[in-house]
Order: structure tokens, then sequence, then C-alpha cells
């Protein structure tokens, strides 16, 4: 099984404004923790701007955004764990375009959001033998 | 000539056999086909009509399944082989007209007979459902079906809790769960789905853990929103079975309305302090009766409808009530016993009984008794409001 | 005049003095609430309105039936019956 993830409920209250005030475009970012073999434990929820062209169905986030991310997080001692990203049509699962880009060993977070907002998120290791959920456990402040 | 190859000969010669084309016109003329290979292999498709018994549970099962001797019986296996001897089986059991299908499924197949994939069940799943799938109500058949089954509840809390649980242990494929709450440490008390761990998270994902931890199968879909007319069609969509653990009145009759309109059970319960009543609500269902609108045409005001918040509930009462629900949904996901439909069954904490109320439709029911022209929806809040 | 027992599920009791069940003599259900009544006014006002009709979010069952498919508030009672009053609860 995969770990567990462990998520503060102020960054999931992030990730949930974040999804809710971007639909009914995608929103994304990069998930900033602690790298511990098990469980993976996030310490903050960058956004991202959305750079695809098609922002309603797919997400691309800056290259460059992302290695000054992994400068910055390594010097906090930390790693950059993931990706979150929403899915405007409600449902958290990984999409066939999330499966086939997916880097195995990292932990990708999907807000299912609709036009009331977010309604699920579930969490996920991907590779190629299939979709591994990562229960999420919503730490309390 | 070996001892097998014997014995073929003559059950060859005693049973007779016929080609796949024969057997598929036989049973058009009301004949039966039994496939009797095991399950991995019939996990890769048997013949559509075919009543499925494997080998090795053919002449336990076979006389419930068909009381009637003398209907002509078509016994299938891979290639021809293992159908004889079953046949024979059969035969002694007082069968008095059987044959075996030359060739097997494999030539059903080459001659392009139709056939399908049944939804079938692994070695997990069937080790751990073995004690519901030995019931002659549920079998292999019955847990399959449940596990393409999609059963909504509406609140994660007291009566969402013990229907959520049993209803995964049951194997109910999909779960879906509408609650925008968060878990207080006042919950624990009686909704089971929730730890002391998981005070302050949101329900639908404490609920998810629970159920994953319980079961890994289900696949538990949470839904963080308020129900409302505009979202609740969204939501109801694809859903077999809605299961109402909801703690308002505006919910219970927008739940109601839903259902109605979209011809949905609506398995009810609903607790407070030591009392608790359920029943299944579905107009639109085989069996008519009453919605809920026939039993309460309307809500009571809000002053004369203390919720459990004020008035205490006992925790073992939704825990009935609710476990309750889940068999009423399983009954009707199985299509099998009788529904609570028409019956409201109440249950008296403190004095120890069930009574059983009749609850018939409302002919002049505002909401299911119209002719096929159904109601738009109406601004619940303000309904529950007036008074 | 049928001996009967009124059973009051808890959302009512405590308008009947905290009592699960009243006993009472009437040939009637409406005579019922009008004995009951004389004691536990409280109680019969969350059941009928002022005058006298049946309140939409209350039921009245007797022999385990409805009254509003048998003869209403008319319904006429026989000893030993059981008269069931089933507030709508929503509780979950």
């Amino acid at each position: 099984m995969a770990p567990r993830f462990i998520l503060p409920l102020r960054h999931r209250q992030r990730v949930r404004e974040l999804s809710g005030a971007a639909w009914p475009l995608e929103a994304c970012g990069l998930l900033e923790g602690i790298c511990a073999p098990a469980p993976t434990v996030i310490t903050a929820v960058h956004p991202f701007p959305n750079v695809h062209r098609d922002p309603r169905r797919r997400y691309t986030i800056d290259p460059e955004a992302w290695l000054r991310l992994e400068h910055a997080a390594r010097r906090r001692g930390h790693t950059v764990m993931g990706v979150w990203h929403s899915h405007p049509h409600g449902d958290p699962t990984p999409s066939p375009t999330d499966r086939e880009q997916a880097w195995p060993g990292w932990s990708y977070l999907i807000a299912g959001v609709t036009n009331t907002g977010m309604r699920d998120l579930r969490c996920w290791r991907i590779d190629e033998r299939g979709c591994h959920e990562q229960t999420i456990v919503t730490e309390r402040p | 000539m070996s001892a097998r190859e014997r014995r073929l000969k003559e059950l060859r010669e005693e049973i007779g056999e016929v080609t796949p084309a024969e057997a598929n016109e036989l049973v058009d003329q009301g004949g039966l086909l039994i496939d009797v290979r095991e399950p991995e292999e019939i996990a890769e498709g048997s013949p559509t009509s075919a009543l499925r018994i494997s080998r090795g549970w053919l002449e336990l099962q076979i006389e419930r399944q068909v009381p009637d001797t003398d209907r002509t019986l078509l016994v299938l296996c891979s290639g021809g082989t293992r159908s004889l001897f079953a046949a024979d089986g059969l035969r002694r059991l007082g069968y008095s007209h059987v044959r075996s299908v030359s060739g097997g499924f494999n030539r059903w197949k080459d001659e392009g007979l139709a056939f399908e994939i049944p939804r079938v069940l692994d070695a997990d799943a069937r080790a751990r459902y073995a004690r519901q799938i030995s019931l002659p109500e549920i079998g292999a058949e019955g847990q399959a079906r449940l596990a393409g089954s999609r059963v909504l509840l509406i609140g994660a809390g007291g009566l969402g809790s013990p229907a959520a649980m049993y209803l995964a242990a049951a194997g109910v494929g999909t779960l879906g769960i509408v609650d925008h709450d968060t878990v207080d440490r006042s919950n624990l008390q009686r909704q089971i789905l929730h730890t002391d761990a998981a005070v302050g998270t949101p329900k639908v994902e404490s609920a998810r853990h629970t159920l994953n931890a319980l079961n890994p199968g289900v696949e538990v879909l949470g839904i963080e929103e308020h129900l409302t007319s505009d979202n609740i069609e969204r939501i109801f969509e694809g859903y077999d079975v809605i299961v109402d653990g909801s703690d308002n009145f505006p919910t219970r009759y927008l739940v109601n309305d839903a259902c109605v309109r979209l011809s949905l059970p609506n398995v009810h319960g609903a607790v407070f302090r030591f009392d608790g009543q359920a029943s299944v609500f579905w107009p639109g269902g085989p069996h008519g009766g009453p919605c809920y609108r026939c039993l309460y045409p309307e809500p009571p005001p809000p002053d004369q409808a203390p919720s459990c918040a004020e008035a205490g509930v006992m925790g073992v009462l939704p825990g009935l009530i609710g476990t309750l629900q889940a068999l009423e949904a399983l009954k009707i996901l199985l299509d099998k016993g009788q529904p609570l439909v028409g019956r409201l069954l109440c249950f008296d904490g403190l004095g120890g009984e069930f009574r059983e109320l009749r609850v018939r439709q409302d002919p002049a029911c505002a909401w299911c008794a119209t002719d096929g022209d159904v109601p738009a929806y109406i601004d619940y809040e303000r309904f529950c409001a007036a008074g | 005049m049928a001996e009967v027992t009124l059973r009051i599920p808890t959302p009512l009791q405590p308008y009947a003095n905290g009592n699960g069940e009243l006993r009472a003599e009437a040939g009637y259900v409406d005579e019922l609430l009008e004995r009951i009544g004389a004691e536990h006014q409280a109680l019969v006002q969350r059941i009928r309105t002022r005058d006298g009709q049946l309140r939409p979010y209350v039921n009245v069952f007797v022999r385990r039936t409805d009254i509003r498919e048998l003869q209403g508030l008319e319904t006429e009672l026989h000893d030993g019956d059981e008269v069931i009053v089933m507030p709508s609860v929503a509780g979950g």
C-alpha cells in the first residue's frame, strides 16, 4: 500500500480555495514536504500559473518556476514531493494524461471541483503498474 | 484404450452429444444450458443464457436451481469431456433429458454463438464474501451484482456511518457520500465511521479512510457539497439506491422530491432521542407505494422540530436504524425479499418494541400522485421555515 | 365507549408529563383527543390545530393504519386499541 499522505488542514483549505477560484479552469501547483521514507508529510502548497494552452482540460507548470522552487525548498531542508491540480469536471481520479505524464515516487493530489467548489480530494502514486491511492490524513492545526 | 477413454466412449453413447448450434436451438425450445467450468474459465466468457455451476458443486446445487427433472439440460465445459462426466452425474440424480455439448465453449465461440463476459469474483472476493455467497438468495451472481452496484449515502453521520460500514463490508462496489461537515468530538458517540484522531477533518475523508481500511475493494466517492435543487440531479446520477441519513427537514424533502423525479428508491431512516424509524419510499419502483410527502405532506414548524443537537439521541439508535437501512438497500440491489415499501418500521428504544405502521400512497399527494407531470423543485429552506 | 391506549413517541413526551402512554375511554379518535386534551392541552395542540384539523406533520395510527385511510378523526375505537401518534422526525 502507498504511504499515507499527511496534509495539514490549512493546506487542504488552500487547495480548496485555489481550485474553487480557478474553476472552470484547472488550478495547479507543487507540493513541498519532508523527504521521509513514509508517510509523505506536506509542509507547503505552492500555486503556479497553469500555462497550458487548453487550461480547461490540461495543466502545465512552468519548468523554470519549478526549478526555482526546487532550490528554495532544498535551502529549507525540504523537497518537492509532488503535484496538486484540479479537475473541473468533479472527478478526482487520475486521467489518462495524468497517468502518462506521472513520475513514479511523486504524489499526485487531485481536487474534484464543480461550480459549487471542491467536492472531493484524493491523492495518488502513479507508476507503470497503475494508480495507488494514498490515504490523505488531514492534520488539525 | 485407457480406462478414461473407454468410459468416455460409453458415456458418449449412453448420454448423447449435441453440437453447440443444436444446443442453442434446444435452449430456444425450453432447454437449459449449464456451464460447469470453473470460475476462472467463466471469467473469459460464457454462453449468454447459461446457468453457471462449477463441476464440484453441480450435484449439490442443481436441485435448488432446477427442480424439474424432466427439463432438457445441456451440459457444457471447455472441450466436451468434463461435461460428459457432469451429465452422467445429473442423470444419476434423476434428470431424464441430459445431453453434453460436444466441443464445449471453445466450439461454441468458434461457431459465433452468443456469449458474454460475466461479472465474476476473484479468489480474494470469494474468500471475503464466502458467508454471504453461500446464501442461496445471493450466491456468486448476487455478489457480483453488488460489486457492480452504486449506493449514495446522504450524510456520513449517525445513520450514514453504520449503513456505509455494512454496505462496504457486504461488497457494494461504489459508495458515494454526500457530506460537507468536518468531524466534531460530539459526533463520536454515534458516528462510528469517525475516530478521535479524525476530529477537525472532513467527514468524507475520514469515511473513506475507515471504509477502505475495512474493504479496500470499495470505491468511496466523497461529495463535499451542500445538496441543493440545482446540484441534486447531477449528484444522484448513476446511483442505484439513495440512503437518506440527513439530519434536517429541507434535505429530507429535497431528497424525496429528487428520488420521485428520478424514480430512485429512497431508503429512509430517522432517529430522535430513543426512537427511530425506517422505511423505503419508492413510488416509481416495482412495488409502487408512497413517498415521504404522502406520509408527511409538510414539515413541522421549526420551533416544534427540535434537532438531535438540542434534544439528544442515544448513540445506539442510529446504529440500529442505519443497519436496517443498509439491509433494505442490499435487498433492493439484489432484488430479494420484501422491501419496507408502504410500511414504516418504528422502534421504541426505551420500551424495547418494534411496531410496523402501514403507509399508503396519498392519491392527493402533491408530489408523487401527479400523472407523469413532475413538479419543479421548491425553495426547501423556506418551505421548512414556514409554519 | 372503548378503553384504549394512546402511545406517545419521545418527541412529544415532554408535553405529556414525560409519559410514553396514556389510557383513556373514548368511542372515537376525536373524543380521545378531547379527553386527553383536558389534562394535557399542550400535547393535543401539537397533534391538531385549534379548529380541530390534524396537523400535516403528525400522523395518528389506529390498529397500525393511518386514520387518514380510515374515517379520520371520526375513526371508531374498540376495546384494547392502540392509538399511535407519529410526528415527523429528521434526525440522522
